[in-house]
């Protein structure tokens, strides 16, 4: 997913100085770390990870710890970038970072996977704390991962300290700490603003369609909100193959279904559809939330929907978003859709740094409240600047960021 | 090949050899931190301009990581990679406390002025954070900075320290001047380094170094104050070469007078007292010793071919690849290498080290006599290690290294 190209184009609308411009181009730094661990038969394996910081102009550094065979320093670069410009865009006082590690963990076992965590905690040492890179739960990474990431981090911590040190990872269990809906934040947040969108554009959201691509954690919890609204889920694809059912499929159902069998492939209630089939499906709503969707302009073509809501990013090429506006999609980009788990990764660290328990009410009426004014700003600014959702996003968070450092200046 | 690559070939080839553990060989095949900061200076003319620089941190399980910062136009995360290996290894090799790590800023310093040197420096320092520190990651010189660039390297880093914390961490940095706790010694130290390991080695050949000649490449610090020492010695300097040219004199130069020239000139080409000469010339001089000290200048198959030496002294790393050294070997030519022979710098930096940890000043006989003992002793165990193994000086030296890293880790253990 290359993101250079929206840059490019959002800095030219907000007429970004050079210097600045130069500036968040490129992560302030990066990090590759080797680290051994003991596997359960004893040997030693070495694995590779990875820690960018792109920006902390807003704030601490906030990012993900993905585990994935994909996971490179141009990948998580990327990431981290886009993580800077949703913090900024949000309100929210963060820069932006991610990392991850090059694994596929479903070849580990638990204690293995406790032990990569550990001993990568441990690598990265001070590059990472709680008021200076936090981090939080992403692919193939839970509130298990993020308990160790904890555990670990505070036996570097003297005794004294350790309970200020809670906030240095978000999406922990409720026990340790954990925000009461932190899990399915990305999921409900974009279900907010596509119950948001509906309303601006006179949509019923009870009596709309959608498809969706993918069904890991974001995929599977917007599904079950939006199922919550009266939406009706016409088909959903991930790696194993589609399903359609005209009459609507029941994601708790699926949920549980593909917990089960690793994957929808042979869900009985509804039938086996093709890729292309998939994309054709015409409904009120496309939500891809695929790690990989492999979108290309012939490909979006294909779509016949109103609204592409992004948990994932599709216009990976330059010239895509021409595509949607020719065809009258309207789409609520990455950048702005998936805002809610950094929002609610940011409560969870003023929850742990105030020493306090919120309440899922109190959660969810202020993750809106932050989502909606991101929104608006998005709204507004596009037609102020006249320029598509995306590349207004972005210009935002750019103009925020601006201003920073022609307040602060640049040391020496 | 890349340098990494050769780094790894000969890594490879002594872990075959010693039988290197699996599991240590696997860690030690792969760097354990590499950083790449990206950090904005303010230029002259105001404009904002963006730079890039790396850490490789390779191996700290003997100590806090600790090398060299280079200053070099387009370095790349491959070539410290590669260098930051070499220093674990030669910490290893003399028995010092310390890990190995290697820096490099890509900028031509001779193309920015003094402020902007600053400025970039203290926004690299800056750039790194929590990366270095005196327990943690120790920078010295290398190609192109030098102690200038150290002292604010250590300015920057100090003023991030809360104040009663701020004296605790002089040896940040090594290779400082000696105002800001630099060590005695130091200049001298890689010259004298290469001349405690030809005196040892006359010493086995039973040969005397007052009636030995030797002749030099590369007339820095290194082999200027080689040839002085040795000088000193009753040894004859018969040829020199630098970048400005070759001279050569049958009945020896005086490398005092010479490194005053040289000084003055910027170069030794024009020297009065010997006449000028090729570089096939220079290099088939008929002498005991050829010490190669100029770090651009690597011995290719051709200038082996050419030498007529009983012993190369390595006054600089890496200059011999596989292909040169198996030819030397061939012609009889027996090498001191870079391990063991390159070694004054590092083993004086470890002593700047030790004298900022503990508030002391030691005086240059100190220094000196200190870094005798300690190199006999390693040039004695690589000795031993080569009869033992009946391998070449070069992967004893290494060997020996590895065998104190190994011990380590087995006795460590894997965290957690």
């Amino acid at each position: 997913m290359d993101t250079r190209d929206y840059f490019e184009r959002a800095a030219d609308l907000v007429g970004l100085s050079p210097g600045v411009r130069r500036l968040l181009a490129l992560p302030c730094d990066e990090l590759t770390l080797h680290f051994p661990v003991k596997m359960d038969d004893e040997s030693v394996e070495t694995f590779r990870g990875f820690r960018v910081h792109h920006n902390d102009a807003l704030g601490p550094y906030l990012g993900g710890l993905r585990y994935h065979p994909s996971v490179t320093l141009k990948a998580m670069r990327t990431q981290a970038a886009q993580r800077t410009w949703q913090a900024a865009l949000a309100g929210l006082p963060f820069g932006g970072s991610m990392g991850g590690i090059q694994l596929d963990p479903s070849r580990h076992t638990l204690s293995e996977l406790e032990r990569i965590t550990r001993r990568f905690v441990f690598a990265l040492g001070n590059n990472i704390g709680p008021d200076y890179d936090v981090l939080t739960t992403e692919v193939n990474t839970n509130s298990q991962i993020m308990s160790w990431v904890l555990d670990t981090y505070f036996s570097t911590v003297p005794p004294q300290e350790r309970n200020r040190a809670f906030p240095v990872v978000t999406g922990k269990p409720l026990e340790a700490g954990g925000l009461p809906g932190r899990n399915r934040a990305v999921g409900l947040g974009m279900a907010m603003l596509i119950e948001r969108w509906a309303k601006d554009h006179g949509v019923d959201l009870a009596a709309s369609t959608y498809t969706l691509q993918g069904f890991g954690t974001v995929g599977s919890s917007v599904a079950r909100v939006l199922q919550s609204k009266g939406a009706r889920l016409l088909a959903v694809e991930d790696v194993t193959g589609g399903v359609f059912h005209a009459g609507g499929i029941d994601a708790e159902d699926l949920f549980e279904y593909s917990r089960r069998h690793f994957g929808l492939r042979g869900y009985p209630r509804a039938t086996a559809l093709s890729h292309e089939a998939f994309l054709r499906t015409p409904a009120t709503i496309f939500i891809p939330a695929a790690l990989a969707t492999g979108f290309t302009s012939e490909l979006l073509e294909l779509l016949n929907v109103r609204l592409v809501a992004e948990g994932a990013c599709i216009l990976t090429e330059p010239g895509m978003d021409e595509v949607l506006r020719r065809k009258g999609m309207d789409l609520l980009p990455d950048v702005l859709c998936t805002v809610g788990g950094a929002t609610a990764s940011y409560f969870e660290w003023l929850q742990n740094k105030r020493g306090e328990r919120w309440e899922l009410e109190e959660v969810e009426k202020r993750l809106q409240d932050t989502l909606y004014r991101a929104y608006e700003r998005v709204a507004k600014a596009s037609v102020e600047f006249g320029a598509d959702w995306r590349t207004t996003s972005v210009a935002l968070a750019l103009k925020d960021l601006e201003g920073v450092y022609r307040d602060r200046g640049f040391f020496p | 090949m890349t340098s990494c690559d050769e780094a790894l070939r000969q890594f490879n080839q002594a872990a075959e050899r010693m039988g290197l553990d699996p599991d240590v060989r696997k860690i030690l095949s792969q760097t354990a931190c590499e950083i790449t900061v990206n950090f904005p200076v303010k230029m002259d003319d105001g404009e904002l301009r963006m730079f890039t620089g790396h850490l490789a941190q390779h191996n700290n399980v003997l100590g806090p990581f600790a090398g060299g910062l280079r200053y070099q136009e387009a370095v790349d995360r491959d070539d410290v990679r590669a260098l930051a290996i070499r220093m674990t290894w030669k910490h290893a090799v003399l028995g010092l406390p310390f890990g190995g790590a290697v820096g490099g800023v890509d900028v031509d310093p001779s193309r920015c002025s003094p402020g902007e040197l600053e400025r970039a420096t203290r926004r690299f320092t800056f750039g790194l954070g929590g990366n270095i520190g005196p327990e943690y990651g120790v920078i010295c010189p290398e190609l192109g900075t030098d102690e200038q660039i150290m002292a604010w390297i250590l300015d920057t880093y100090a003023s991030t320290m809360p104040p009663h914390e701020r004296n605790l961490c002089r040896h940040v940095v090594m290779g400082k001047p000696a105002t800001l706790g630099g060590s005695a010694g130091r200049e001298q130290a890689a010259g004298h380094a290469i001349v405690i390991m030809l005196d040892e080695w006359a010493r086995h050949e039973q040969l005397d170094l007052g009636q030995a000649t030797f002749f030099i490449q590369g007339f820095g610090a290194t082999g200027s104050w080689a040839a002085r020492l040795l000088a000193e010695r009753g040894a004859r300097l018969l040829a020199v070469e630098d970048d400005s040219g070759a001279i050569a004199h049958p009945d020896g130069i005086d490398p005092g007078d010479l490194d005053s020239y040289a000084r003055l000139r910027g170069g030794i080409d024009g020297y009065p007292k010997a006449s000028p000469t090729d570089r096939a010339g220079f290099l088939s001089t008929r002498a005991d010793i050829f010490i190669p000290a100029s770090p651009q200048k690597p011995l290719t198959r051709d200038c082996a071919s050419m030498l007529k030496v009983r012993v190369v002294a390595e006054g600089a790393d890496a200059l011999t690849d596989r292909e040169t050294d198996a030819l030397l070997r061939e012609r009889g030519v027996q090498i001191l290498p870079d391990l063991l022979c390159h070694s004054g710098d590092t083993i004086v930096h470890y002593y700047e080290w030790l004298q900022n940890r503990r508030s002391e000043r030691w005086e240059a006989e100190e220094v000196s006599s200190k870094m005798r003992r300690r190199l006999l002793s390693v040039y004695e165990e690589a000795r031993g290690i080569a009869a033992e193994l009946s391998t070449d000086l070069r992967l004893a030296a290494l060997i020996a290294g590895l065998r104190r890293i190994e011990t380590a880790y087995l006795k460590r253990g894997i965290f957690p």
